[in-house]
C-alpha cells in the first residue's frame, strides 16, 4: 500500500513538471513561429515597396503613384507588426529561461506592453493616412522611435544571457563549496589534502576572472560604457568568462579525481 | 754569278745550290732575320702535361685510400647473428582500482560531486550565448517615397 502511494507520489511530480514546464515551451516555440512568419511577411512586402516606389519614380504616373502609397503602407504596417511579434519572442524568452528573477520579468513585460502600445497607435496613423507626405512622417516617427527599441530588445537579450551566466556561476559556487566541505572530512580523516586546497585557490582565482568578465558584459548590456550596446562585444565578453569557468571547473574536477583516481 | 747569287733563281745546277745553301743557311738559323725562326724550348707545354700528371697522381692517391677504407669498414662490420626466438610470457590481468588513492575513492559524497561536476562541465560547454533566434531583426530605417512633382 505504501509503495503504491510513493508510485502514485513520483507519478505526481513528473506530471506536474510536464504541466508547468510544457506551456512556456509552447508559447516560446509559438511565439518564434510567429515572429518568423512576420518577419518573411515583412520582406516580401519590402520587395513590393521597392518595385513599386522604382516605378513610381520612372513613370511618374498616376496610377505608379497609388501603387507606391499603397506598397509604402503595407510595407509600414509590416515593419510594426514585426516589431511587434519581436517584443513577444523576447518576452516568452524570459520567461522560458530559468532562474529569471520576477522583477526583471515584470520590468520586460511593461516595456513591452508600452513599445506594443506604441506600435498599436503607429498601426491606427497608418491606416489613417491619406497620402505619401502623411506616410512618409509616419515611418520617421518609427525610425525615431526605433532606437529605444533596439536598445530595449539588447537589454532583453542582456537579461537572458547574463541568467544563463549565472546560473552557472552560482551552480559552481555550490559545488565548491561542497568541495571544500568534503575535504574537511579527507583531512580529519588522515589525509594530506595540501595540493587540493592550492588547487582550490587556483580555481577560485580562475573563477574571479570569469566573474570580472561577467560584470564587464554586464556593463555593456546596461549602455553605461559604449553610451549605446554593442550586442556582439557583450557577448565577446561572456564568452571570455564561460571559458574561465570551464577551466575553473577542471581544477575542482581534477581535485576530485586526485581522491577517486 | 750575278744569278747564282740571287736565291729566288730556280734553275741552278745542284753542285753549286749545295754549297751556296750550307754556307749560307747556318748562319741565318742561328740568327735569323726578325727571329721568326728561333727554336726554344715549350715551357708552357712542360708545365700543363706536369699539372695533369700531379692530378692523375692524386685521383690516384684518392682511389686507393678509399678502397682501402671501405675495406677496413667491411672488416669492422659485426657478423649477422640469427635473432633469438621470442619467448611468449602471460599478461597479468588488469585490476581496477586495486590500490585506490584515498579511502574516499568510492565514498557516496565524493563520487556524487564528481558527477555533478561533470553535468556542470556539460552545461558549461553546452551554454549558447548567441541566441541567434533573438537578433534584433534586420529592418530598413529610411522607408519613404519621395513624392514626383
Amino acid at each position: 500500500m505504501r509503495a503504491f502511494f510513493v508510485h502514485i507520489f513520483f507519478v505526481g511530480i513528473i506530471l506536474n513538471s510536464l504541466f508547468i514546464i510544457q506551456p512556456v515551451l509552447a508559447d516560446y516555440s509559438s511565439a518564434y513561429s510567429d515572429y518568423t512568419f512576420n518577419f518573411t511577411k515583412y520582406r516580401e512586402t519590402h520587395n513590393g515597396y521597392q518595385i513599386a516606389k522604382s516605378t513610381y519614380a520612372t513613370y511618374r504616373t498616376l496610377t505608379a503613384k497609388e501603387d507606391a502609397t499603397t506598397k509604402l503602407r503595407t510595407v509600414l504596417q509590416t515593419r510594426a507588426k514585426l516589431m511587434t511579434a519581436y517584443f513577444d519572442l523576447l518576452y516568452e524568452k524570459i520567461l522560458a529561461t530559468p532562474n529569471i528573477p520576477s522583477e526583471n520579468q515584470n520590468t520586460f513585460f511593461k516595456v513591452k506592453e508600452n513599445e506594443k502600445k506604441w506600435l498599436s497607435q503607429h498601426q491606427t496613423k497608418l491606416d489613417a493616412a491619406s497620402g505619401l507626405e502623411d506616410l512618409n512622417s509616419a515611418s520617421g516617427e518609427f525610425e525615431t522611435r526605433f532606437a529605444q527599441m533596439d536598445t530595449e530588445s539588447k537589454q532583453a537579450i542582456g537579461t537572458i544571457l547574463l541568467s544563463k551566466t549565472t546560473n552557472l556561476s552560482t551552480s559552481w559556487d555550490n559545488e565548491t563549496n561542497l568541495l571544500q566541505e568534503q575535504l574537511k572530512t579527507i583531512a580529519a580523516a588522515g589525509e594530506n589534502i595540501t595540493n587540493a586546497q592550492a588547487g582550490i585557490i587556483s580555481a577560485r582565482n580562475k573563477k574571479e576572472l570569469a566573474e570580472t568578465k561577467f560584470s564587464a558584459a554586464q556593463k555593456i548590456f546596461a549602455g553605461s560604457e559604449y553610451g549605446g550596446i554593442n550586442l556582439f562585444s557583450a557577448q565577446q565578453k561572456l564568452t571570455e568568462g564561460i571559458q574561465y569557468l570551464r577551466e575553473a571547473t577542471q581544477y575542482l574536477q581534477e581535485i576530485v579525481k586526485s581522491f577517486t583516481g | 754569278m750575278d744569278d747564282l747569287n740571287q736565291p729566288n733563281q730556280p734553275n741552278i745546277s745542284g753542285s753549286i745550290a749545295a754549297t751556296a745553301t750550307a754556307t749560307e743557311i747556318k748562319p741565318l738559323l742561328k740568327n735569323p732575320p726578325g727571329g721568326a725562326l728561333r727554336a726554344e724550348p715549350n715551357y708552357l707545354l712542360w708545365i700543363l702535361s706536369g699539372a695533369i700528371g700531379l692530378i692523375f697522381l692524386v685521383l690516384v692517391a684518392a682511389v686507393v685510400i678509399a678502397a682501402n677504407l671501405v675495406i677496413s669498414s667491411a672488416k669492422n662490420l659485426p657478423k649477422l647473428t640469427p635473432t633469438p626466438a621470442p619467448v611468449a610470457e602471460v599478461t597479468p590481468p588488469i585490476i581496477h582500482n586495486a590500490n585506490p588513492i584515498s579511502q574516499f575513492a568510492t565514498d557516496a559524497a565524493v563520487l556524487s560531486l564528481s558527477s555533478d561536476l561533470k553535468k556542470l562541465r556539460q552545461d558549461i560547454d553546452s551554454i549558447d550565448l548567441f541566441e541567434t533566434q533573438l537578433s534584433p531583426p534586420s529592418l530598413d530605417l529610411s522607408i519613404r517615397v519621395t513624392i514626383q512633382e
